[in-house]
């Protein structure tokens, strides 16, 4: 299945980049894995915690991802 | 029949705030009390001079944040209408950065509706503050973030 990582902010700046596009992931992987494969390819995940939301809604870890999902990393909010 | 606040389609905006507009948006003749809360880019930052803020957001899920969290200050104050819009991008100094206008057939109501919607837009919208100083940039809440500012070719270069 393919899906999108969006960044923002601080996690942006480091990646260089708004956007990540993952191509042929596996199916069975869940919001947790695919985080566990994210940190060991991009050890600077580590900088800040962040939240994850699938789809517009706060994902657990325990979440199966699925084709065409749109995953976004929330580092701690800081509006206002 | 004039359309609910909570149909107002836009909550982010990449330009300024129009504050009365959105006192226009809510008010009515049934509201004693309208009450408005501006956010705005100040100055310093911990004792450091900022030269201005950016914030980035993810507009989508934002845009649905700031509608939740009007509908819910419109629901626990019966008789409020609650309006409010955050700003993304550059946001001089002394410019708003956020506004929230909740009017309310009495002020108890109004205040508590305002002071509602602003914390929670605060601690719940996917929207991030950028510091830009003299010296650099750094994201509010990350202080790994810091990046100096690239050096200005010219003078001090021999």
């Amino acid at each position: 299945m393919n899906l999108r990582v969006l960044l923002f902010a601080g996690l942006a700046e480091r990646a260089g980049a708004r956007e990540w596009r993952l191509h042929d992931v596996d199916e069975a992987t869940t919001v947790g894995s695919l985080m566990a494969a994210l940190r060991a390819r991009h050890p600077f995940l580590a900088a800040v915690p962040f939240a994850v939301a699938r789809n517009h809604v706060i994902a657990a870890d325990g979440d199966l991802l699925a084709d065409g999902d749109e995953l976004a990393l929330l580092p701690p909010v800081s509006g206002g | 029949m004039r359309p609910s606040a909570s149909e107002s389609p836009r909550r982010l905006t990449r330009g300024p705030i129009d504050v009365a507009a959105l006192v226009r948006e809510v008010a009515t003749v049934d509201h004693g009390g309208v009450c408005t809360f501006v956010g705005t880019a100040r100055r310093t930052s911990d004792g450091k001079e900022v030269d201005l803020l950016r914030y980035d957001g993810y507009a989508a899920m934002a845009e649905k944040a700031i509608e939740e969290i009007v509908s819910e200050a419109m629901a626990k104050h019966p008789g409020s209408r609650v309006t409010a819009v955050h700003r993304l991008g550059t946001c001089p100094l002394g410019e708003a950065s956020v506004a929230v206008v909740a009017a309310a057939p009495h002020r108890d109501a109004a205040f508590a509706a305002c002071r509602f919607a602003i914390d929670a837009i605060k601690s719940r919208a996917p929207i991030w503050k950028q510091e830009v100083f003299k010296d650099g940039t750094a994201w509010v809440g990350d202080p790994g973030s810091f990046q100096a500012a690239a050096r200005r070719g010219g003078s001090d270069e021999p």
